[in-house]
């Protein structure tokens, strides 16, 4: 049977060294280029002719920019609108690269943790760099829950600094698990279906339903991902 | 033929209107409940692997073996029950606590 982890192994392209760093241009960079030119293929192309009734191509493009644009309103509210072009790079970028790992012979590079955590870490530090600059050292009483007697402080400021800084964990292991387990779960079924013979038509429709699902899961873990980055953005500007 | 037209379009707008107010808060709404879902699980550990990551490093640091792991361990646990209950918070089944807005 073909190994179900086989497709995440990391290929070098082009070996590069700095020092004693590894540089190399792997497959995982070339999806990533690969999705950034796909995007802005998308939008240059999709806005190339602009109409005041768009058309459909157009359109699409614009239901991008109108979602994203709802998302930061509901969650943020208005003053969130100048860090839209953040939002909106965040949220095409996992989610053309979440599609674009369902097509065969593809990587995934959100499938890897080091992707997702250095994604998160920077929004990570790029919020609390927010929060401080606006807010000067009031940022801090974020950790403060309101309503809460003075006595229960030495105990509840460790919990809420324990789970700020659990942010970034839990924002790039969801992302990561999520489309690591979808795509082992394929292969695996995969695998059933050359070793069973005639009643291999069964692992067949459960991985024709299961790449459905994996589509929903690309799209549902990309929005999750942009939401709680606004979540965030919002504790930050508007402090409680 | 024109006031079967206009019947036509009234009844067009009417559902139109009807559609979309209902459409629109029910997805939504949806979406946030699959999101809380999805989260909770990983809200829950989370905060106990960064608990455990102090804990070692304070551990190391103060040469105290035990002492501080069990401390943040026991910090951590909290954080993410606490994670969890204000995650569950939005979907309105809250208890004790109000709504803030």
């Amino acid at each position: 049977m073909a190994d179900p982890i086989h497709q995440f192994e990391i290929k070098k392209i082009v070996p590069l060294k700095l020092n004693d760093i590894d540089i190399s241009f792997t497959n995982s960079s070339l999806f990533m280029i690969l999705t950034v030119t796909i995007i802005s293929l998308f939008l240059i192309l999709s806005i190339n002719k602009k109409k005041i009734i768009p058309s459909r191509f157009q359109l699409t493009s614009e239901l991008f920019y109108k979602f994203i644009l709802n998302m930061i309103n509901d969650n943020v509210g208005q003053d969130g609108q100048k860090y839209f072009s953040l939002i909106f790079s965040l949220f095409t970028f996992i989610l053309f690269g979440n599609l674009l790992g369902l097509l065969p012979y593809s990587f995934t590079f959100t499938s890897h943790i080091i992707v997702t955590f250095v994604l998160a870490m920077f929004i990570f530090v790029f919020v609390t760099l927010v929060g401080i600059l606006m807010h000067g050292f009031k940022f801090f009483t974020l950790f403060v829950p309101k309503g809460v007697p003075i006595a229960m402080l030495p105990l509840m400021v460790p919990i809420e600094v324990i789970s700020y800084l659990s942010r970034p964990i839990s924002l790039s292991i969801r992302l990561f698990a999520n489309m690591m387990a979808g795509h082992t779960m394929l292969k695996v079924f995969a695998g059933f279906i050359f070793s069973l013979g005639i009643f291999g038509i069964a692992p067949l429709f459960v991985d024709v339903a299961l790449t459905a699902f994996e589509v929903l899961v690309a799209f549902l873990q990309a929005y999750v991902f942009t939401v709680l980055t606004c979540l965030y953005l919002n504790d930050a500007i508007n402090l409680h | 033929m024109n006031n079967k037209l206009k019947d036509f379009n009234k009844r067009l707008q009417g559902f139109k209107k009807k559609n979309l107010n209902k459409n629109n808060l029910k997805k939504n709404k949806n979406l946030k409940d699959i999101n809380i879902v999805f989260k909770s699980g990983i809200e829950l550990v989370s905060p106990v692997i960064v608990a455990v990551f102090i804990g070692i490093f304070l551990d190391n640091y103060f040469q105290s073996k035990p002492v501080f792991l069990i401390i943040f361990l026991i910090l951590g646990f909290s954080a993410g029950i606490i994670n969890v209950f204000r995650a569950v918070k939005r979907l309105g089944f809250e208890v004790g606590f109000k709504k803030k807005k």
